[in-house]
């Protein structure tokens, strides 16, 4: 499993959580992993749009102009599924090594 | 002066991506970077260098049509426009006798793909995938002048030389020749610049090329015309050849700047 794919995986899992403003998920997971550059984080944001797993819309903000928030589709929801499975897999098989 | 950050992503930005991409963006990017903005050093850190930024998001298709579009243009400005700096005289000589002229009285098979090409496609593609920005700028209306004038000089030589080929001294004609030939690469160099501006500022520099595209194409008649002078037949086709070039041109100029 690459670490794009965990990053996503995040992603996914965030917006499952709630509809997120998207500066705050990139902060979240720039604070999480605090080695990929924040457009790497943002290029995957805008990829899962793209492939049509999460949408995003304008709503009012507490405090200034709209802002563009993202949620979850249920093609999202599936690719979450998915990979939650082999991050799953992969941590089982992590501890049947040893490794915890 | 360096450019900003911000400054320097919308002009890659507007590079990579369709205009609709861009715009969606540079708006995201625009909180990114912050208000006032991080330090540069900060953002190329935490962030990334512009140009590796956008070729992150940048489709890889979408891009690739861009550039295939970019090239084809490119081509039927350049081609004609320098041909005889940098393939030489044989070239410029079949170009000039064999692309542009037939006996038909219109504009050789080669020659009217190009020029068809380059006016279609820059019209169309900038109007599908442009992104027009009022005010009109005032750079583009400049600019515009350069090849207008040119067009100008070479359509006034045409008519004198017609009604009296004796006009220009007979010592003159290789000079002035050699500066028809070699005035058509700054023209074309001229033509990729508003094709590049087109792509990143707005869509309506597609003008630009497209009046650079007919004064190379005229210049290049012109050139024709000049071999074959002493041919009295060859002036009322020339003529009309001429008049299709200005008028398709003078139209395709005023279809980009709407």
């Amino acid at each position: 499993m690459l670490k794009k794919d965990i990053v996503e995986m995040c992603l996914l899992h965030l917006l499952g959580a709630e509809d997120r403003y998207g500066y705050d998920l990139l902060r979240l997971l720039h604070g999480t992993f605090p080695d990929a550059q924040e457009s790497a984080v943002y290029a995957l944001l805008r990829g899962l749009c793209r492939d049509g797993c999460s949408e995003q819309y304008l709503a009012e903000s507490p405090d200034g102009p709209a802002r563009k928030y993202y949620r979850l589709t249920p093609a999202g929801q599936q690719k979450l599924d998915a990979l939650l499975g082999r991050w799953r897999a992969l941590t089982a098989s992590l501890r049947a090594l040893g490794i915890e | 002066m360096k450019k900003d950050y911000m400054s320097r992503l919308a002009g890659w930005a507007r590079w990579y991506l369709p205009y609709w991409e861009a715009e969606d963006v540079l708006e995201d990017y625009e909180v990114i970077i912050g208000t006032p903005p991080r330090p540069e050093a900060e953002l190329l850190r935490e962030v990334g260098r512009p140009r590796d930024v956008i070729n992150a998001l940048a489709g890889k298709k979408a891009y690739r049509r861009w550039l295939v579009v970019f090239t084809v243009l490119a081509a039927c400005i350049l081609l004609p426009g320098l041909s005889l700096l940098v393939l030489g005289e044989p070239w410029e000589t079949l170009f000039t006798r064999f692309c542009l002229t037939t006996s038909l009285g219109v504009i050789g098979i080669p020659g009217l793909i190009l020029a068809v090409l380059g006016f279609a496609a820059s019209l169309l593609f900038f109007r599908i995938e442009g992104l027009k920005r009022a005010p009109l700028s005032k750079a583009l209306v400049a600019w515009l002048a350069l090849p207008a004038v040119w067009a100008a000089g070479v359509l006034l030589l045409f008519a004198a030389i017609a009604r009296d080929p004796l006009c220009i001294d007979v010592y003159v004609w290789p000079f002035l020749r050699a500066f028809l030939s070699c005035g058509r690469a700054p023209l074309a160099a001229l033509g990729v610049y508003g094709l590049v501006k087109a792509r990143v500022s707005d869509r309506r520099w597609a003008a630009l090329y497209v009046l650079a595209l007919t004064a190379v194409y005229l210049t290049a008649q012109m050139l024709a015309f000049m071999f074959l002078l002493f041919d009295p037949a060859a002036i009322g086709p020339h003529v009309y050849q001429l008049s299709l070039i200005l008028a398709v041109g003078a139209a395709g100029t005023g279809v980009a700047l709407c």
